[in-house]
């Protein structure tokens, strides 16, 4: 309401937390809401900051301002012939669910959780519910409009500065401030979804399920008990999911979860974690024997099966306070079996309350820091405590002998050592940000831990 | 209905754009950004299916500006409502400042609701029910040392809306005027404040749902108007000593 005439924008003071509660800071943030914020290029070289549901501390840092893009959050523009999307980057998906639900068209690529915003879509280059069929979320990113003091602002897409937009998709927000962005939309063929669950026997023998069902699914991941011991170890469930045509696309959206209330600042109020080695095991049985009370095929709306976080929250509030690691590796599809054997022996000697497993298909070409890449992704949650800090670390040799990929946002203590070891393409991706910003403007903790 | 928002860009405008949206009203957005006025106005097109247009103004600058809103309000459809969530406060609003600077802080908080308001009677008198709404601030209740020129401002726009709810009756115009505290708006983004900040998102829905049902000055949060009538009693041999 008030227009006040400011010398310089006010900053406020931020405790953050990384999503996982690996790392804590006191820093400050500009929330700014109109566009003359990006008019003054000396002012704004603060790392962007959107839902802050990153895993990692990639949107701030101690000695560097957050920009908090809550204000940017509008749908800016939409073509329905060729179903293209302009929005601001502080969008989130469940807005853009909110749109395209109603019109019959959704987001193929997106994380699990409503809040999580468009411009962290593009700065992680996520990847969604079925990565070797949709690839990531630079697949439907037909253009973006990037700020850098240095450059103003820049229109990039494949065609225009195609090097800076594709260190841009995937740059951890490293390349400036992500303003808008034009995204694909894609039709549906139904509001429903089918979900198929098949039981695993053990971790070994599904490579090949995944491969056929990946292909033919909308949904394709699996779910593992590393808790189980000796034949049984890494039993399971393979899910795949594929719209139910005898359902025609909804009118109107089915629901809106506004109201939840999970966040980096919440997510670990509870003084301590339920999740240990005698609890685990037992959750993880009930939660597969889950899977065996209930029908093999079932229906869920479009909603549950986009965000399949939002009714499980539940989940990361009993990590309490000490928070949890979460391990996602990429490993080729011949190294996998090798990597599970030996996370088996080494867990079979020094047991760790692992409270999920899950694998998925993948399909693309490694390129700079992109998680991206041929083999099976397996993610590991464990509680943040001494045997959890101590089975990450054999984790980051674990993948460096196996060629394996980890995801640096998911995981808020990767060392620049370990992923200098994995990613190939690291010092042309340190080089070419250099190129881009010689100064260096953009700064998060991620950034700072990974020497980049 | 049509409804012109005046300061449309940000805060409590945005939210009651949003709101009005969300009720299925059409939209002319004033402001003095054309980047902020096409973002909102293109947002509330595409998830609410209004028609939102915008125009741009600076309120300060000149009053041609003024006329020229009311030639769009015309151009655009009959206008039903009429909503100025518009201010402009300066840091150094001493009081002292030049011509030009208080010109400039009267102008937004004061003249062009009065001028708009003019040029725009007519055109809501032919409506079958019509609202004006205005939006003052507690800085007006009591002068102070701080904020000068623009409690001036806004204490003579109370002033102004006492006077338009006088002249409407008997009339299908109804007026509204709002005391605002602190929202939690980029205004006081970063300020410690002895008091909480208001939610423009639930304002705007109040003020949304409140249209047509005639009351007196309505202050927000509630708890401004008590505050506001101690200070209106407190002596002059205090009330030089405060400091806020």
């Amino acid at each position: 309401m008030l227009r006040q005439a400011e010398p310089t924008p006010p900053t406020e003071a931020r405790r953050y937390r990384s999503f996982d509660g690996g790392v804590s800071v006191n820093s400050s943030c500009f929330a700014p809401d109109r566009y003359r914020f990006w008019d003054d290029a000396t002012r704004s070289a603060g790392i962007s900051r959107g839902a802050g549901f990153s895993y990692s501390a990639a949107s701030f840092a101690q000695s560097v301002p957050s920009v908090e893009h809550c204000h940017f959050n509008r749908l800016l523009d939409f073509d329905s012939e060729t179903n293209i999307l302009e929005v601001e980057t502080g969008v989130t998906l469940g807005q853009l669910y909110q749109f395209a639900a109603p019109r019959g068209l959704f987001v193929p690529v997106q994380p699990g959780h409503p809040k999580i915003t468009v411009g962290g879509c593009i700065g992680a280059d996520v990847h969604g519910k079925n990565q070797f069929r949709d690839g990531t979320f630079r697949e439907i990113t037909d253009s973006l409009q990037l700020f850098h003091p240095s450059h103003g602002v820049l229109d990039l897409s494949r065609s225009n500065n195609p090097g800076i937009f594709s260190l841009t998709c995937g740059g951890y927000g490293l390349t400036g401030n992500i303003l808008s962005a034009r995204l694909r939309l894609t039709p549906t063929v139904s509001s429903r979804v089918s979900l198929e669950v098949a039981p695993v026997a053990n971790i070994y023998e599904f490579a090949a399920d995944l491969e056929r069902a990946a292909a033919a699914n909308e949904l394709v991941y699996s779910w593992h008990d590393f808790t189980a011991r000796g034949k049984g170890f890494g039993r399971g469930v393979i899910v795949t999911g594929t719209f139910d045509q005898r359902r025609p696309a909804a009118k109107r959206e089915e629901r809106w979860e506004g109201s939840s209330r999970l966040d980096s600042a919440t997510v670990g109020r509870w003084p301590i974690c339920l999740f240990n080695r005698l609890t685990t095991p037992v959750f993880n049985r009930l939660y597969r024997t889950s899977f065996e009370w209930l029908p093999s095929i079932k229906q869920i709306s479009l909603y549950d099966f986009l965000f399949p976080v939002h009714n499980k929250e539940i989940y990361f509030r009993l990590f309490g306070k000490g928070g949890f690691h979460e391990c996602q590796i990429l490993l080729g599809p011949t190294q996998f079996n090798s990597f599970v054997e030996k996370i088996q022996r080494r867990l079979e000697r020094h047991p760790v309350a692992i409270t999920l497993t899950s694998a998925k298909l993948f399909r693309g070409r490694k390129e700079l820091l992109r998680f991206t890449g041929d083999g099976i992704c397996i993610a590991l949650n464990f509680p943040r405590n001494r045997q959890g800090a101590a089975f990450a670390s054999f984790l980051d040799e674990l993948l460096i002998q196996h060629g394996g990929l980890p995801n640096l946002i998911k995981d808020s203590r990767l060392s620049a050592r370990v992923v200098k070891a994995a990613y190939s393409e690291y010092d042309r991706f340190r080089s070419r940000l250099r190129d881009f910003d010689p100064r260096r403007l953009y700064r998060s903790e991620l950034s700072e831990r990974l020497q980049l | 209905m049509n409804i012109l928002i005046v300061g449309a860009s940000a805060g409590l405008g945005r939210c009651l754009s949003e709101e009005a949206a969300r009720h299925g009203h059409h939209l002319l957005l004033v402001s003095s950004d054309g980047r902020d006025l096409a973002a909102i106005a293109g947002d509330l097109h595409l998830r609410y299916g209004v028609r939102a247009e915008y125009f741009i103004c600076e309120f300060g600058a000149d009053p041609e500006h003024e006329s020229a809103v009311s030639e769009a309000a015309k151009r655009f459809g009959p206008i039903d409502a009429l909503l100025y969530p518009i201010g402009f406060a300066q840091q150094e609003d001493s009081g002292l400042q030049d011509n030009r600077a208080a010109l400039s802080l009267v102008r937004v908080n004061f003249l062009a609701q009065v001028s708009l308001t003019a040029a725009l009677w007519s055109v809501l008198l032919e409506r079958r029910r019509a609202f004006i709404v205005g939006f003052g601030s507690i800085a007006s209740v009591r002068g102070r040392s701080r904020n000068v020129v623009y409690g001036a401002a806004k204490r003579a726009l109370s002033s102004y809306f006492e006077s338009l709810r006088h002249l409407s009756t008997g009339t299908n115009i109804h007026v509204h005027f709002y005391q605002l505290g602190y929202l939690n708006t980029h205004q006081n983004f970063g300020k410690r404040l002895p008091l909480p900040k208001a939610s423009p998102e639930s304002l705007a829905r109040i003020v949304l749902k409140q249209l047509g049902r005639a009351r007196g000055p309505v202050f927000y949060p509630w708890y401004w108007r008590p505050i506001s009538l101690g200070l209106h009693f407190v002596p002059w041999f205090i009330y030089k000593r405060l400091q806020f």
